[in-house]
């Protein structure tokens, strides 16, 4: 607290703008405090525009390589294959002559999609239980601190290309798998968040007026630990990227012949004195949405944190 | 101290033991089950097959089953591999060595660049250094470390190519052709894995570092280590960075369970013959005793890890007590 009361008051300028603040501007909400902060962090602000950029990409693959390519993702052409990056083939073909750029692109809808349905599924069985275990406490709480541990102490990228190499995986399947594997760490964040709430006077007086626990815990206790929920989904998501291109690119991912950056990244290992732009561009792709997911997150957490306020 | 000892190790035994359970699980699930690398020898009947279950035990309930797979476990047996039909126990020590020395030195590296870069960049904060240092970070934070390792090799072989100058070994342990131990061809094959695998942990380490170190300088008893005319190298060193190393030790259990899994990938691309490398090679001609065998050692690691960095919380945080 002190910290930021010096920095306020050491840098010139801020002050009038905090008179501003508090004088003449109107209440504001936890959110509209939020998004006041957000938008005036800069680096948050790029690496959201970065993001929404990649995930509109993503959802307009199809459009994109019909109508700005003009190449299928999967289309051989043997006679153009290894060509550079140029105007007709942005980033290049593969050995195949496949389109490098259309193929990226797609390979961005299969590991997004794969980021946000883990985030989805992990958060879900995270947040509730974790909601449910810093709540009820006791045994529960036990129970499933001592599944954590378990969950904590097994190498997952070993256990997943065991479980890969036993059923082929598709994008869904693996971002089930990791859900499953993956949801210890916001439970416990919740957990700990939801310890401190729950002694706050509010939920005292809510359950005074005779609120069941199940309405407690959802009304009074989720929406304060929605905040924290929204940072992890960005954690989330870039975890998740990570680990399916590891994966993919050790080959017990996703398949071939969809386009993942990880098994582009596998596959251009076999043609890097031929064409070494092959291995440069899903890593770049992988680079940008995880820095983008990252530098977002960051943001959201700073604006959200009520000791930062101005 | 001791009890608290033991009490941690009689924890790690319901955590080994489920463990144990879904890696039973995986090897019941593996398609052809245990015999399966006999379903494709001539010499072996079907009929043969079904005698040979039968005498082995494999047509009794799973928990029987179980039971006596964990005694095996206990002796120290883990089956044989389906090709070679070595014990599994014989190909992973072999392999052990070269994973643990690479493990110690991508974690030597993490605590070596990390925290004087952490203490530095906390120390000097909002100057030039500080920022230059979380740029960086930032970016490496989200750069997969094993793709840059990728780029590194190819630009080595690359320079090789066009000057004939190997500036470092693209993969291996040591020099193809080359008799005996050198220690100097060890390290200098040791460095690039060792330095890709440690990056997570350095930036991670330096991250942590730079915000502790501003925690702490911010306290009362810095204030006064400095008003009574300390200087300012003992007041780092005593008081700033042994209060700043406590988020270091406990993070070191994360990172090592890190180290342990994506051992898989940097043996891998760096052809280190460790036992992330066995697990790989095995896992693809599905040969499961050995990949389960590698998942069960990798498992105690962390296990051990985790225990380590407990034990270690309490030797660098004196409040903390073993009680």
């Amino acid at each position: 607290m002190a910290t930021v009361a010096t920095q306020v008051a050491a840098s010139p300028g801020t002050k009038s703008t905090l008179d501003a603040l508090a004088l003449k501007g109107p209440a504001r909400s936890f959110w509209g405090d939020a998004w006041y902060r957000f938008r005036h962090d800069r680096l948050a602000v790029m690496g959201g525009l970065i993001f929404l950029f990649l995930c509109l990409l993503a959802i307009a693959a199809p459009w994109v390589s019909e109508h700005i390519t003009h190449y299928d993702p999967n289309r051989i052409d043997l006679r153009v294959n290894y060509a550079l990056p140029s105007a007709t083939h942005w980033f290049g073909t593969d050995e195949y002559g496949r389109d490098y750029f259309t193929r990226i692109v797609w390979a961005g809808q299969i590991s997004l999609s794969i980021g946000f349905l883990f985030a989805a599924v992990s958060l879900t069985i995270g947040v509730v239980l974790g909601l449910a275990a810093g709540y009820y406490g006791g045994w529960f709480d036990d129970l499933l601190q001592a599944i954590i541990n378990i969950f904590n102490a097994i190498p997952f990228l070993p256990l997943l290309i065991i479980i890969g190499s036993m059923v082929r995986l598709g994008w869904v399947e693996l971002a089930l798998i990791l859900s499953f594997l993956g949801w210890t760490g916001a439970s416990r964040q919740v957990r700990g968040l939801v310890l401190s709430i729950k002694q706050r006077d509010y939920v005292l007086a809510a359950r005074t007026v005779g609120a069941s626990n199940a309405r407690i815990m959802f009304q009074h206790i989720l929406p304060n630990v929605f905040s924290i929920v929204l940072v992890i989904v960005g954690f989330d998501v870039a975890s998740a990227i990570l680990t399916e291109s590891s994966l993919s690119f050790l080959g017990f991912g996703v398949q071939p012949p969809t386009a993942t950056w990880g098994n582009m990244l596998s596959n251009s290992l076999s043609y890097t004195t031929k064409d070494p732009w092959l291995i440069v561009f899903p890593g770049i792709a992988i680079s940008l949405t995880v820095l983008s997911v990252f530098l977002l997150a960051d943001g959201l957490r700073d604006a959200m944190d009520p000791r930062l306020r101005q | 101290m001791t009890r608290y000892l033991a009490r941690r190790l009689l924890q790690t035994i319901p955590v080994l033991f489920i463990i144990s359970v879904l890696q039973f699980g995986l090897i019941n699930a593996a398609p052809g089950g245990p015999l399966r690398a006999y379903l494709l020898d001539p010499n072996i009947s079907p009929e043969d097959v079904k005698r040979l279950e039968h005498e082995y035990g494999l047509d009794q309930p799973l928990p029987i089953q179980y039971i006596s797979w964990m005694g095996n476990i206990l002796r120290g047996d883990f089956g044989r591999s389906y090709f070679t039909h070595r014990p599994v126990m014989e190909a992973v020590s072999e392999r052990l060595p070269a994973t643990i020395e690479l493990g110690l030195a991508a974690t030597l590296i993490s605590y070596l660049i990390g925290i004087p870069l952490g203490i530095y960049a906390g120390l000097h904060r909002g100057g030039k250094i500080d920022h230059v240092i979380r740029f960086f970070t930032s970016i490496l934070n989200a750069v997969p470390h094993w793709w840059l390792g990728l780029i590194i090799i190819v630009l080595l072989a690359n320079t090789k190519l066009a000057t004939g100058v190997l500036l470092l070994p693209l993969g291996g342990i040591s020099t193809i052709g080359k008799e005996g131990f050198d220690p100097l061809d060890f390290l200098w094959h040791l460095f690039l894995p060792a330095l890709m695998l440690g990056t997570g942990g350095w930036v991670t380490f330096g991250r942590y570092m730079r915000s502790e170190t501003l925690e702490v300088l911010g306290q009362d008893f810095v204030r006064t280590a400095h008003a009574k005319g300390l200087s300012e190298r003992v007041v780092v060193f005593r008081h700033v960075l042994r209060n700043a190393l406590i988020p270091v030790v406990t993070l070191s259990a994360g990172i090592f369970v890190g180290l342990v899994s994506g051992a898989v990938i940097y043996e891998n691309i760096f052809s280190w013959p460790g036992m992330g490398r066995l697990l790989y090679d095995a896992t693809i001609k599905k040969d499961y005793p050995i990949s389960i065998g590698v998942l069960f050692i990798f498992t105690i690691l962390a296990v051990l890890g985790r225990l380590m960095s407990d034990i270690a919380y309490g030797w660098v945080d004196p409040r903390i007590r073993y009680e």
